[in-house]
């Protein structure tokens, strides 16, 4: 074996306590910067798929104007301020077969619906609640966005134009049952539909509002003839949409918002957030090797006339850091291994035992990821820190004259 | 052969206070020699076997080893002289405490990467100085004398042409001091190694073939 490794590895298991307390400090760390993000990302990931797939990744809309447009105009040699409002008529797809047509060839297409969006309200005798109802077509809708998962009793395949489905909490607001009927209230019509299914999202602004009916029925609440909001788009792969979201606008002439567009701050903050996480984790690690400094330093120390020794039998200074920093390196690597370790096992525990958490997100339990790159960043920056804290004693260590250690007894 | 030329060595400097303990020391140490430095406290003594064996630089002046002024040397050329040509026994035996008698013995050939080449001859080495049956034993399992038999025997594991001795057996008792000088005279008889010991023990540098007395960094005549 190697004189470096050899010696490195007898020093360890001579210093025992120290190299314990090494190992100890470095663990530590790593199983808090493990833990941590792994818990933080098992929450975000989680979000992150619920928003995802609980509408469609991307709407194809009508362009939509900002409102009023006001121009000068001149009759008569005068001048006149006219103002131009846009109707919400003019903002929908008046054909959305045509639009489906153009993009189904578009590659990395899973599904596309249409589908109508307008507030009404739901009375149920004296017990009235505003509502957003979605008119869907099924079971096209169900390749877009899949509300079968969140069913609880019923099924869409009834939501015929008679038809309803409400959520669970909605149900309880207005003391419905499954198969009771319900008056839907537009500001144009109304219209009694029976309840063809409930449902649960888990996310408590869907489950407080929003409720399906058929296009046709939507569309004729909303009195607007055969036209729709949108048309409602699911892609095989969701975090790389915006190519897809360009191929579209350039087959229909739409403007397309995708899921990112509508979670624009949400996905800032997590950025955010790993980015604070990051700079979290490397105080951890600055104070781990802070503390591993310590101990290399009152390790290193008590090996100065050994160093004065192996520089008199012809070891170099380069020779004598190498020690020292390989010392500093297998500690850290110990430290990493067994924080490693405790790091899953606790992940296991806590996702065997998680905590249950406000539903307001739609996510109930906070469970920990395990996540290469996040093993990776503690493995690393343990090193790191591991073999800086060894560096600076065994540079100084290197410097010694051997002359001076080695004459007093 | 080991000849210094007007070796001067200070210590401080012209800030603060320049003590000068080497004063142009001129002298020649024939190969297979074994040659006692002694003199009073403060002298120069182990000052003078630091410079000659390497371990400190002086101000001015000449080394020359068979001839090649080893002053001029650099860090890694320092380094492999140390580890091929010379060896070193000090007052304190310096052993490592985590290693074994044997590897204690093979040191200087592990840092030069010839371990296995020099097993067998660590092993006679070891049962040269008396320690065949200690070859397992760690320093703190050994006595004094034993701990400094050891470090004998690392010294002479490359077949050094000199070794360079401060004070061997300055911590040893009356016995294990004449044990380990006899090994010393009988080394430098049977190996033809040079050897320069640092003494202040009268009565073992009356034994010795050559005797240099060093008084206030000078060489008395």
């Amino acid at each position: 074996m190697n004189f470096t490794i050899k010696l490195a590895l007898k020093h360890i298991l001579s210093s025992k306590i120290q190299s314990l307390l090494v190992i100890s400090a470095v663990a530590l760390g790593v199983l808090v910067i493990i833990f941590i993000p792994a818990i933080n990302d098992g929450f975000y990931n989680e979000l992150l798929d619920k928003t995802i797939n609980t509408s469609p990744h991307l709407n194809i809309e009508r362009y939509e104007d900002t409102g009023e447009i006001t121009t000068l105009k001149v009759i008569d040699d005068k001048w006149f301020l006219n103002k131009d409002k846009t109707t919400l008529k003019d903002r929908r797809i008046q054909s959305y077969p045509s639009v489906i047509k153009n993009i189904k060839d578009i590659e990395g297409i899973m599904g596309a619906s249409p589908i109508v969006v307008n507030s009404g309200t739901l009375i149920n005798g004296e017990k009235k609640l505003n509502v957003q109802y979605n008119g869907v077509l099924y079971p096209e809708h169900q390749d877009v966005v899949d509300i079968n998962k969140d069913l609880v009793i019923g099924s869409y395949k009834k939501l015929n134009p008679d038809g309803i489905a409400i959520s669970r909490k909605i149900a309880e607001k207005l003391r419905l049952e499954y198969n009771d009927t319900v008056v839907l209230a537009t500001s144009d019509s109304s219209k009694t539909l029976k309840v063809v299914a409930l449902y649960d999202s888990g996310f408590v602004s869907k489950d407080n509002s929003t409720v399906y009916v058929a296009l046709s029925t939507a569309q004729n609440l909303s009195n607007i003839g055969h036209q729709v909001d949108s048309v409602g788009v699911k892609i095989k792969d969701p975090w790389h949409i915006e190519s897809i979201a360009t191929q579209i606008t350039y087959a229909t002439g739409f403007e397309v918002k995708t899921w990112k567009d509508d979670n624009e701050s949400l996905l800032s903050e997590i950025q955010s957030f790993t980015y604070v996480m990051f700079l979290i984790n490397l105080t951890i690690m600055m104070a781990v090797a802070a503390g591993v400094l310590g101990i290399m330093i009152i390790l290193i120390n008590s090996k100065y006339k050994q160093i004065g020794m192996l520089k008199a039998l012809g070891v170099t200074s380069k020779g004598v850091m190498k020690i020292f920093v390989l010392e500093g390196f297998l500690l850290s690597f110990f430290g990493a291994l067994v924080g490693s370790i405790l790091a899953t096992l606790l992940i296991h525990y806590y996702n065997s035992n998680p905590i249950p958490i406000s539903e307001n997100y739609g996510v109930t339990d906070l469970k920990g990821v395990y996540k290469l790159s996040i093993y990776l960043q503690g493995i690393i920056l343990a090193f790191f820190s591991g073999c800086f804290a060894a560096f600076i004693p065994s540079y100084f260590a290197s410097k010694i004259d051997p002359a001076e250690v080695l004459k007093s007894t | 052969m080991i000849e210094t030329i007007a070796l001067y060595k200070d210590f401080g400097t012209e800030e603060t206070f320049i003590t000068h303990v080497i004063k142009g020391i001129s002298v020649t140490i024939q190969t297979g020699e074994f040659v006692s430095i002694v003199g009073p406290s403060g002298s120069g003594k182990s000052t003078f076997l630091n410079l000659v064996s390497t371990l400190q630089k002086p101000t001015s002046g000449q080394i020359l080893f068979d001839n090649v002024d080893i002053t001029t040397f650099k860090e890694k050329e320092l380094a492999e002289f140390r580890n091929q040509t010379i060896g070193f026994i000090f007052q304190s035996h310096h052993l490592f405490p985590e290693l074994t008698a044997l590897e204690n013995v093979l040191i200087p050939a592990s840092i030069a990467t010839k371990e296995p080449e020099f097993t067998n001859r660590a092993r006679y080495l070891l049962q040269r100085v008396g320690l065949e049956q200690r070859e397992n034993y760690r320093p703190n399992q050994l006595s004094g004398g034993q701990c400094q038999r050891v470090a004998i025997a690392r010294a002479l594991l490359l077949k050094p042409e000199c070794i360079f001795a401060d004070e061997p057996t300055g911590n040893l008792d009356q016995k294990s001091t004449q044990e380990v000088f006899e090994l010393l005279k009988e080394l430098n008889k049977e190996l033809k190694t040079t050897i320069v010991m640092v003494t202040h023990d009268e009565n073992l540098a009356s034994q010795v073939p050559r005797t240099i007395t060093l008084i206030d960094g000078r060489l008395q005549t």
